[in-house]
């Protein structure tokens, strides 16, 4: 309750800018690209490139980093541990984030793009294929049913 | 290897879609691409442009999703997700009819309307009709499961990276327009 009214909830203020939602969705009909359409599609064309870009190159990354971070390959605690804080910490930073840190580095412009998704995909990537890695040993152990028959007998 | 690569492609593939979304954000912040381009008509009050820009976005999603739904049918047809179903898929093919159901079931994951098809009848011997959705229920079998998993992905994968690169190279020119960006935002 403190909460609310402290954030300025009002239901005066949220009804009259439903009114306005309502004028801007009667606005936006119909959808008309006017005379950009080339460039929105160019525009589409460099957001999926970014994407596609990034993903890879954070998959491509991750790989090498997700096998020193999974328990059955890396046994000792001592090295897994810095591993894993290191893809936490880059996890804990959002897409967003990163996109501003890589603007400032780079420059406006796709190539930040695909660097920020490269770098938060890194981190999701490298923890999401590290317990891929150790879910697969877990089952390889587990061998034919008709021998864990047997083994449970 | 062969049992983390088809997980690693499923995770890949939803990324690249989550990314498609997540770029379009990033763009609203200076990257480029159509994040800007929305951002733009939203600062000049031109909704029916913002309308448009939102299609497409749903659009290129869409396409996206239907696309990594294609190519995770392609992996999980190939069969051999865990340990058990592969030791079924390795005895000797189709040595019965039974096999044959069995491996239609275990190569498409679901129990198809042929495996009906396939019981024998009340006598206990097969009807002719039986045996013809055998024949075409081992051979469909056959067929599918001659796609290895980590084969497709692969090749899914090396298409996805080669079309991109492609793309990056035809969208540098964007680069001097979001420069020309930069003038307007600061």
């Amino acid at each position: 309750m403190f909460g609310l009214v402290d954030l300025d909830f009002s239901p005066a203020r949220l009804l009259s800018g439903l009114n306005q939602l309502g004028w801007i969705t009667l606005l936006m009909i119909p959808p008309d690209p006017g005379s950009s359409l080339p460039a929105y599609l160019v525009a589409l064309g460099e957001t999926l490139s970014i994407a596609l870009l990034g993903t890879t190159i954070a998959a491509v990354l991750a790989l090498p980093v997700s096998l020193l971070a999974a328990r059955n390959i890396v046994p000792s605690n001592l090295f897994r541990f810095p591993v894993r804080r290191f893809l936490d910490s880059i996890r804990g930073v959002d897409t967003l984030i990163w996109a501003l840190v890589w603007i400032n580095v780079v420059g406006l412009g796709p190539f930040a793009g695909v660097l920020a998704i490269a770098v938060s995909d890194f981190g999701a990537f490298g923890k999401l294929f590290s317990e891929a890695i150790e879910a697969a040993d877990q089952e390889a152990g587990r061998g034919h049913p008709r021998v864990r028959r047997q083994r449970a007998a | 290897m062969p049992q983390v690569l088809p997980v690693i492609a499923g995770q890949v593939l939803y990324f690249i879609e989550s990314n498609t979304r997540s770029a379009t954000i990033i763009g609203i912040v200076g990257a480029g691409g159509i994040g800007l381009q929305l951002a733009e008509q939203i600062r000049v009050l031109e909704w029916q442009k913002v309308s448009f820009l939102i299609l497409m976005i749903l659009v290129a999603v869409a396409a996206i999703d239907w696309i990594s739904e294609q190519s995770s049918a392609l992996r999980s047809s190939g069969g051999a997700r865990s340990p058990e179903l592969r030791q079924v898929s390795s005895r000797p093919r189709n040595s019965t009819r039974s096999a044959a159901k069995r491996e239609r079931f275990v190569t498409s994951g679901v129990p198809s309307a042929s495996t009906s098809v396939l019981s024998t009848t009340r006598t206990g011997r097969p009807s002719a009709r039986s045996s013809r959705a055998a024949s075409v229920a081992s051979t469909m079998a056959a067929v599918i499961r001659v796609e290895d998993p980590p084969v497709v992905a692969d090749a899914v994968m090396r298409r996805a990276v080669l079309s991109s690169s492609v793309r990056a190279g035809e969208h540098l020119s964007g680069v001097g327009k979001a420069l020309g960006a930069k003038a307007r935002w600061c």
